[in-house]
């Protein structure tokens, strides 16, 4: 195949194509793109049975909401789950592609993944581009060596995809709101409710307390042998007003052209007697 | 290593205003969260304040320069009441804004205005600035860090004739007062749905309650409407994140 | 007020013909020509050609390579239905090369595909993007589901994450059930799910405002339509790098309508 298969591409990776392109375009004075960021408050702590992790849903682009209900909890394996802070299609991105890896493991190995196997994928992919792939990250789960807590962060650090094991973490622009709820209130121990309840509270500092979090809060409860995806657990910023009255267009649209292609009905063919197998 | 200096004179403390003018009456509305960069300063901050009888401005921008700019034109106006023995009216006022600003062309308050009031004829108008002073008489405007988000939906709404139809077309707008503050509302709601810098309490005021009821709470959107009987203001809640 | 490079922001009328700047200079338009063509937006890239040979002066901060031709696209989600919309300009930045400019194309009957940003990436990507849906045809023998191309589109776009593709893909779709897909992304493919609207192009913030006023949920197809054009049309109105009419698909689940909408032409 090589060099046939032009621009289908079989094997994964980067493509560097249009870099000295775009490179030429922004010593031109074009300046390159804005990406999507997640602003974010994300936080997870370590309690008597497991792992709760927490997120608020806001993504970014400048000073703009582009989501105003994200999800920035991510499925590594049915045992762990990470946030992710940072470049939203780079968190995406890396958690999809660890979550496959550990799948993949799963596979090969007949066992439950271990959360120190997803921490080693995400912190060598994330050293291994030096920074630029900009992500943190809070990776929480439960294996058969007890319940774990790391953050995985190039943002700060200086060797891009350095790593910390904690009892309690924090990450993103609304960090600092919610370290202040951990750091007063956190001890070892935690019932259940009790850690929800303290989860829900670090995020929703950030959602109020800074302007890169907001809307609502996602919690994933992680146990041994069981995980509880709350998705929007608490929605604390409805629309504030909606007129009952509506509004209506003073002029209509002025349409040129119209034109319209009726769809053909899609017909089920079963051939024969008893219908093919897939 | 060489030192560079990065410090900058100015911040914006975002915030968003918007000013309809009727036939006999003018809202002025502004959102009351004051922020820096991803910071709340404060929830409960009024943007709008009142200069004369008649006339009310709303700025968004660097808030310091807003107070500043406030206190001058305040004392003009205080000086004006002393020469005249009476209020300024509004588009007076407008134009003593206007030079205000201009006064500063090189180096300029950072406030972004919409000034709101009655005429002498007891209509409603608003004026629409530039941080340097360049205005116009408009029938709504909108200013600050939500405005193009806003500036759509009151064009959808409210269209005016342009202003170079001649003769001069009347640029206020036919929604009555009650209609043009459900609008407002709507505007703000929209605006804080999308736009980081823009929540909070919005208060709204009428000139005829010499008290005016501050709600302590925060992030809300403060409206304050002119109309003959006087000037009077009330509040709506915002989002809070 | 910025009036080079600044795209919105008003244009002041002092006296009947003259238009003020902020930095105080006044331009004198030519009283002549009927004045339906005196709008703001022309004055504004009138006086940006008249001060260009001040740029010395006029330092501008440099413009976003996705402001260089310009575009708005907007989908919106209504009953059993969807709506996608654009602009049809194509410019250079603030000249205009063409007003019938395609930003929306067509996957399959019910498949779209807008995308705003650099003109010619768009097009690249859109020839990119058919190749890979013959490809999964031949294979599977069927459409591919919005949700699979938004994937595909997603993955296209972060494989080059270091190099990217200068545009912002919305997608609208229906789905299994004739259930309405919609989505969009930013340049490197982070997916954006949303359930009633989403905007793209150098018109965004506007149609983020106009479209958060007007959505309603659950609207019929007649009124979808209306409440997207009027969405579109007020918000390319305040945006100097977009407008020239518009062009509205409206897709149920048994038909397609393709409207091209009348615009103001500055």
């Amino acid at each position: 195949m090589g060099t046939a298969a032009v621009d289908v591409p079989m094997k994964g990776g980067f493509s560097f194509d249009h870099c000295r392109r775009n490179e030429m375009l922004s010593n031109k004075g074009l300046k390159p793109p804005s990406f999507l960021k997640t602003g974010t408050t994300i936080v997870g702590l370590i309690f008597q049975d497991g792992v709760i992790l927490g997120a608020d849903t806001r993504a970014t682009e400048g000073p703009i909401v582009a989501d105003k209900n994200c999800e920035k909890i991510h499925y590594m394996a049915p045992n762990i789950y990470c946030c992710g802070a940072g470049t939203a299609a780079d968190t995406e991105a890396v958690t999809d592609m660890v979550s496959s890896q550990l799948q993949l493991h799963r596979y090969h190995t007949s066992r439950e993944s271990r959360v120190v196997t997803a921490l080693s994928l995400l912190k060598s992919h994330l050293f291994s581009y030096q920074g630029h792939v900009s992500a943190a990250l809070v990776l929480g789960g439960v294996d058969v060596t007890g319940p774990h807590l790391h953050t995985v962060s190039d943002l700060y650090i200086y060797p891009h995809g350095s790593t910390d094991t904690l009892p309690f973490a924090t990450m993103g622009s609304g960090s600092l709101a919610a370290m202040a709820v951990f750091e007063s209130k956190y001890h070892e121990g935690l019932a259940r409710d009790e850690g929800i309840k303290l989860v829900t509270e670090a995020i929703c500092s950030g959602i109020f307390n800074d302007l890169g979090s907001g809307s609502n809060v996602d919690v994933c409860v992680i146990t041994k042998g069981q995980t509880e995806y709350l998705r929007n657990l608490q929605t604390p910023n409805p629309r504030t007003y909606v007129n009952e009255r509506g509004y209506s267009f003073s002029k209509k649209t002025e349409v040129l052209s119209t034109k319209i292609t009726p769809l053909k009905e899609l017909v089920e063919v079963i051939e024969g007697g008893d219908a093919m197998e897939e | 290593m060489k030192q560079q200096a990065n410090w900058s004179p100015y911040d914006n403390n975002g915030g968003t205003c918007v000013a309809i003018a009727g036939a006999d009456y003018c809202v002025v509305a502004s959102d009351t969260r004051m922020s820096t960069g991803y910071s709340i300063l404060t929830r409960d901050y009024s943007k709008i304040c009142q200069l004369a009888e008649k006339s009310v401005m709303a700025s968004s921008g660097f808030q310091a320069d807003v107070r500043a700019l406030q206190k001058v034109l305040a004392a003009r106006h205080a000086i004006y009441q002393h020469q005249h023995n009476k209020q300024m009216s509004c588009p007076a006022m407008a134009q003593l804004l206007s030079n205000t600003l201009y006064y500063k062309r090189f180096f300029p308050y950072y406030a972004f205005n919409v000034l709101g009031g009655l005429d002498s004829e007891g209509k409603g108008c608003v004026f629409t600035y530039d941080a340097v002073g360049s205005y116009e008489r408009v029938g709504y405007s909108s200013q600050g860090s939500g405005s193009t988000l806003i500036m759509p939906f009151l064009d959808n709404q409210l269209k005016s004739p342009s202003p170079l139809l001649l003769p001069a077309q009347d640029a206020v707008t036919p929604l009555s007062e009650s209609e043009a503050i459900d609008l407002v509302k709507t505007c703000f709601a929209s605006a804080t749905e999308r736009d980081i810098y823009t929540a909070a309490k919005y208060p709204y005021f009428t000139l005829f309650s010499e008290h005016v009821r501050h709600v302590l709470q925060g992030d809300k959107l403060e409206i304050v409407v002119l109309n003959v009987s006087g000037i009077r203001r009330e509040y709506m809640e915002l989002r809070k994140d | 007020m910025n009036v080079g490079p600044g795209r919105q922001g008003p244009v002041h009328k002092t006296r009947p013909g003259y238009f003020c700047f902020g930095n105080g200079i006044l331009l004198k338009l030519d009283l002549e020509s009927p004045p339906s063509q005196h709008s703001p937006k022309t004055a504004l890239r009138f006086a940006y050609s008249s001060l260009s040979s001040r740029s010395k002066f006029q330092q501008s901060p440099p413009m976003s390579i996705f402001e260089y031709n310009g575009s708005a696209v907007v989908a919106m989600v209504g009953k059993n239905c969807f709506a996608i919309a654009s602009d049809r300009r194509l410019g250079v930045q603030l000249q205009t090369i063409a007003t019938d400019f395609q930003k929306i194309y067509r996957v399959h009957d019910k498949l779209f595909i807008g995308l705003s940003g650099l003109a010619t990436d768009a097009q690249t990507l859109y020839q990119r993007l058919v190749f890979r849906h013959k490809l999964y045809e031949l294979r599977e023998e069927r459409n591919m589901k919005p949700e699979t191309f938004a994937s595909l589109v997603s993955a296209l776009l972060y494989e080059k994450r270091f190099g990217p593709y200068f545009c912002q893909p919305v997608i609208a779709g229906l789905g299994d059930e004739n259930k309405p897909f919609i989505c969009t992304m930013d340049s490197i493919g982070a997916k954006e799910l949303a359930k009633d609207f989403v905007v793209s192009g150098t018109a965004s913030e506007s149609l983020y405002g106009a479209c958060e006023a007007m959505f309603k949920p659950d609207m019929e197809p007649e009124e979808l339509f209306e409440t997207i054009s009027q969405a579109l049309l007020s918000s390319v109105d305040r945006d100097c790098l977009s407008g020239w009419g518009g062009h509205v698909y409206v897709v149920t689940p048994t038909e397609v309508t393709e409207r091209i909408l009348k615009g103001r032409m500055d």
